[in-house]
């Protein structure tokens, strides 16, 4: 929240807070040391610095199983990295899983829209596995 | 991880769609930021040398067409 400044998405947060269906976490002491933990871990190793935000989230993830939304790739590598048991799912993971579910039809278009619309381009490697899936069906 | 090859590849994203008529018209502060992002992808620190809060930070880079690839 400290970071959201501008519309739709500050509009967005503010409703569903409104609704219920968003909740804020504010780190406890617990987790706040955790999250400092990872990121003095991620610097002795080969990957994307870790900030406190992002670590903050790996640290609740980890300690309420919950799955991590980001799109910061220290964050993204971080699992595989540290060998953390806690999924992070980007842009990228969240609606391939939409389309899993049905509730996407068409997930080459969507994944197109969201590029355009985002400005968020897919790697090579993501493209080629969305083909591998589509192609089983 | 991921390889340098992929490290290679935003990269070469990032610099090919950026608007650079734009970036060079921009303060030398808001210029440095956004060419660190285009070569490192590393938001945090890019925003924090533009001195701009992240939102406005991305608003800046959608302005410049620079995307965002993980």
């Amino acid at each position: 929240m400290r970071e959201m400044q501008l519309p739709p998405a500050v509009d967005r947060v503010a409703e569903r807070l409104a609704d219920g269906s968003f909740a804020l976490f504010t780190e406890t002491p617990d987790i706040e040391t955790k999250a400092r933990e990872l990121m003095a871990l991620s610097r002795s190793k080969p990957l994307k610095a870790i900030d406190y935000p992002e670590a903050v989230c790996l640290a609740a993830g980890l300690r309420f199983g919950y799955t991590v939304l980001s799109e910061n790739g220290g964050a993204f590598f971080a699992p595989r990295v540290l060998n953390l048991g806690v999924p992070v799912w980007r842009a990228f993971e969240v609606l391939v899983e939409a389309w899993r579910r049905g509730l996407v039809q068409d997930i080459m278009e969507e994944l197109r829209r969201y590029e355009q619309e985002a400005l968020h381009l897919f790697r090579r490697r993501d493209w080629e596995y969305v083909w591998s899936l589509v192609g089983r069906r | 991880m991921e390889s340098s090859w992929e490290e290679v590849e935003a990269r070469e994203l990032r610099r090919r769609h950026a608007d650079w008529d734009f970036i060079k018209r921009l303060p030398p502060r808001l210029k440095a930021a956004l060419t660190y992002y285009i070569e490192s992808g590393d938001l945090r620190r890019a925003q924090w040398m533009s001195g701009l809060d992240l939102d406005h930070f991305r608003d800046l880079m959608r302005r410049a067409r620079i995307p965002v690839v993980n």
